[in-house]
């Protein structure tokens, strides 16, 4: 399935108790957990290896990427645009419209710790809830993308 | 439910709200709570301190919520009831404790018993009825959560 129909489209997902908003461009795609296959033991951290066409993905963990401390095992598979990975999420919950969001500001002194993570700024969704805007090319996923490069 | 304190009157002198942690009691001077509120939902906030447990929306302002157990060196709050949020506007802090329990007048000058060792939040100790209560430093508690 493609992640995003229209530019002004975000895709809204679940890592552990967050919920996440990523602007189109990040994500090239999402697919079942199912697609992904083991991988060795002598890679600890990954959790798998999904195959799209001639690439391979490596499959790390969102609890892990965004330092969160435990989380359900995931069922999708994010594969993030421009980088080779794909990253398990708990759900995949729709889209939303950029001009939907509401702005919510975080006390100041957190923001550092949410930037250094990917997470540009807070939103409110139509329902009342609260999520994060991730950035994953701002995130730790650039240095897990170093690490499965560097296996090669 | 929402109680909201008025952190600016003199009537607030001397008097400490006292909770309970597990089955620990400990307090906090009234004039630094702006209220109390139910315990909502929380989001967690990714890279943030151990003890921040998330964010949870107070009336459209988020409030970050800490687990007072893990920040005074106990295993951490699985079910509180109650976020004592402090009078700091900018910060927007809230304690989660397992009970808000009373407030209670003190002589703050005669009626504690300093402490010099131990929890570094913990800045005296007075005796509630059976419970001995843990007066927290809520400005150096600010100043470490702002500051980390």
């Amino acid at each position: 399935m493609k992640a995003h129909d229209t530019a002004e489209s975000l895709l809204i997902y679940r890592i552990a108790r967050c919920r996440l908003v990523s602007p189109p461009g990040q994500i090239e795609g999402v697919f079942s957990s199912d697609a992904m296959q083991p991988i060795s033991a002598s890679m600890p951290g990954w959790r798998g290896v999904v195959t799209l066409g001639e690439r391979q993905l490596g499959v790390v963990d969102g609890v892990e990427l965004l330092g969160l401390s435990s989380g359900a095992p995931g069922t999708y598979l994010l594969v993030l645009a421009g980088l080779p990975l794909a990253v398990l999420v708990d759900s995949v919950e729709g889209v939303v419209e950029r001009d939907a969001l509401q702005s919510c500001a975080l006390p100041a002194w957190l923001a550092s710790s949410t930037a250094a993570a990917g997470l540009k700024r807070m939103w409110r969704l139509p329902d009342g809830g609260l999520c994060y805007e991730l950035h994953w090319d701002a995130s730790r996923a650039a240095l897990w993308a170093q690490r499965w490069e560097a296996r090669i | 439910m929402s109680v909201a304190f008025d952190a600016a009157g003199s009537s607030t002198e001397g008097r400490l709200l006292l909770f309970s942690l597990r089955q620990e009691w400990y307090a906090v001077e009234l004039g630094r709570v702006a209220g109390i509120e139910l315990v909502g939902q929380i989001t967690p906030v990714p890279g943030a301190p151990e003890t921040v447990l998330g964010v949870q929306d107070m009336r459209g302002q988020l409030l970050a919520v800490i687990d007072s157990a893990r920040l005074l060196g106990l295993p951490p709050l699985e079910h509180g009831r109650h976020v004592v949020v402090l009078a700091q506007p900018d910060a927007g802090i809230g304690l989660l404790v397992g009970r808000a329990e009373d407030i209670v007048s003190c002589d703050l000058t005669t009626g504690l018993e300093p402490v010099s060792e131990g929890n570094d939040w913990v800045k005296a100790r007075l005796q509630y009825g059976e419970h001995l209560v843990g007066l927290i430093d809520v400005p150096a508690v600010v100043r470490k959560l702002t500051s980390s």
